[in-house]
């Protein structure tokens, strides 16, 4: 079953297209990763599916229910933190979880309490008071804290310390293994590798891939840079799997696509000075994936 | 409605309603009691100077020529530009910082993550806003029942003064319907502001220039001051139904149309 079904969904602001002909799908008990860099359509998603915008074109569909037209019934299933969480700065921290508690009809003060003491938060403090990371830390909370059935979470990692960072995957680790679904949106493809199963990647409103995380990493994309000792013979022949993106006297920067035996095979025939092999930048991964689109 | 958002309006808003309402009752006993000190006879000469008269009357809906006593002069507060500048400013603000005051702030991002409808949101600030109408009504006539008791002047009537009170709260009405109306239209708080404050401004200087120039005397109807007249209601001891009719069909019109809008608009990210 899925809890979220988005078919051609479009938004434009005037004459400023955000998102064309956007489709996927968030099955249940997933943790669901939508990856795309700053401006990619990502955030204009997922407020589409909490009532916030409305659609130009296409569908959103939320628990089987219409995005726009039934958001509120949707809401009652769903907690939504926005990537900059803006707070009530006058409130303190138990007074906002205590305002988000009664609106939601009761009942997670208790799982509030659980949480403030797991992420460590002073909450009798006046928001105005908080770090950014605090801030975040009580915008999860707030999120978490009704244990809903679909949790969309728009860069929710901003501002927090990696322990906080790893205290949040469990939370949501633990929401999907009680059959919860977590809907995760970043710009880090490490942050969604670690945490997600499925993952569909957006480039300039457009979904360039979709599928599980381990068909993305099948894929064993990987950064290469290497400097020769000397300058480049010429002709100088790369292997297959291997995209050079720029080349420059004894310098090529590209990405590797296969078993990384090989790589390494290949460069122990080179004489090196240097060389690194790391997860590739989100742009090395969308000029791949246009490469093999022919985009 | 919401009550947990009604109340957090009204808790966000608590400082400057009941500072509003203080500065309303302190203002109005120091005019009670600077209408004691000044001599009658001096009162006359001023208000026999024509654009003095002229700018009175069209603050008060009427000439004051018989009325001209201590009832009338109290009568005055209650169209004082400074108790209105305090009410305004009240209205203005509470009404923008709770509709495109959260866009603006961004923190709608979390109240429309909750499962209250936009309808509801609406309503219960707007229910919040309201509400602040009788207090303000109660403290601006409780101001002059203090001021009289403290200065002795047992000629004000106060039963007069509850019904241009009672009227009053409909300026009120319409001033919270063009507020939230405006609010939920815009994206940006300082310009809903400016907007309302044009509406005040222009609504005041046609009201004045009217009183001046008779050609204008058409265009003052859409003055909301042309149906709130102290003096009329004083003379006649009743309340304008005519008037308290058109302020509040007008600003039912101006809310439905925010919250049509509100309800079918993007809400942008900041």
């Amino acid at each position: 079953m899925n809890v979220v079904e988005i078919h051609n969904l479009a938004k434009s602001y005037r004459d400023v297209v955000a998102l064309r002909d956007v489709s996927l799908t968030v099955p249940a008990g997933s943790r669901f990763g939508f990856l795309g860099p700053n401006g990619a359509g990502k955030s204009t998603t997922l407020r589409i599916l909490i009532g916030l915008l409305r659609a130009s074109g296409g569908s959103a569909r939320v628990f089987g229910l219409d995005a726009w037209g039934e958001s509120t019934a949707i809401r009652k299933r769903l907690a939504y933190l926005s990537g900059d969480a803006r707070l009530y700065g006058g409130m303190t921290g138990h007074g906002l979880l205590k305002f988000v508690d009664r609106a939601r009809g009761g009942g997670g003060w208790a799982e509030a309490s659980r949480l403030c003491e797991r992420f460590e938060l002073a909450a009798e403090r006046k928001i105005r008071s908080y770090s950014k990371g605090m801030r975040q830390k009580l915008a999860i909370i707030q999120a978490l804290m009704h244990k809903p059935e679909l949790l969309i979470l728009d860069e929710p990692t901003s501002g927090l310390d990696p322990l906080m960072q790893q205290a949040l995957y469990d939370e949501l680790r633990d929401a999907t293994a009680d059959g919860r679904t977590v809907l995760f949106s970043s710009h880090t493809l490490s942050e969604v590798e670690q945490l997600c199963d499925q993952v569909a990647i957006v480039r300039s409103g457009r979904i360039v891939e979709a599928g599980t995380t381990e068909s993305l990493r099948k894929r064993a994309l990987r950064r290469v840079v290497l400097k020769h000792r000397n300058r480049l013979p010429e002709p100088f022949s790369t292997p297959e799997g291997l995209t050079v993106h720029a080349k420059n006297d004894g310098a090529i920067t590209g990405t590797w696509a296969g078993p990384v035996d090989a790589l390494i095979a290949w460069l122990a025939t080179l004489q090196l000075d240097d060389v690194s092999i790391s997860q590739p930048s989100l742009e090395d991964l969308f000029a791949t994936y246009y490469r093999e689109q022919g985009d | 409605m919401n009550v947990p958002l009604f109340l957090k309006t009204l808790r966000d808003h608590r400082m400057f309603i009941i500072g509003g309402c203080f500065l309303v009752v302190l203002f109005v006993i120091v005019f009670l009691f600077a209408i004691d000190s000044l001599p009658m006879e001096q009162s006359k000469v001023w208000m026999n100077v024509p654009w003095i008269k002229s700018l009175i009357s069209s603050l008060m809906g009427a000439e004051m020529t018989g009325a001209f006593e201590t009832n009338g002069m109290a009568t005055f507060v209650f169209t004082h530009p400074v108790v209105l500048a305090v009410v305004i400013a009240l209205v203005f603000s509470i009404g923008s910082a709770s509709l495109v005051g959260e866009i603006d702030r961004g923190t709608i991002d979390l109240l429309a993550s909750l499962p209250i409808s936009r309808s509801s949101i609406y309503i219960s600030v707007s229910t919040a806003l309201i509400a602040c109408g009788p207090v303000l009504c109660v403290s601006l006539w409780g101001g002059v029942l203090i001021g009289r008791w403290l200065t002795g002047q047992s000629d004000i009537r106060m039963d007069d003064l509850a019904l241009v009170a009672a009227q009053f709260f409909f300026v009120y009405v319409f001033l919270c319907g063009m507020a939230l109306g405006v609010s939920a239209m815009c994206s940006r708080r300082h310009v809903a502001l400016a907007i309302c404050f044009g509406v005040v401004l222009y609504a005041f200087t046609v009201n004045v220039l009217s009183a001046f120039w008779p050609a204008l005397e058409i265009v003052s109807y859409s003055s909301f001051f042309r149906y709130y007249g102290p003096l009329k209601i004083v003379e006649a001891h009743a309340v304008q139904w005519g008037s308290v009719l058109v302020l509040t069909v007008a600003g039912a019109v101006l809310w439905t149309a925010g919250l049509l809008v509100f309800r079918s608009r993007d809400i942008p990210s900041t």
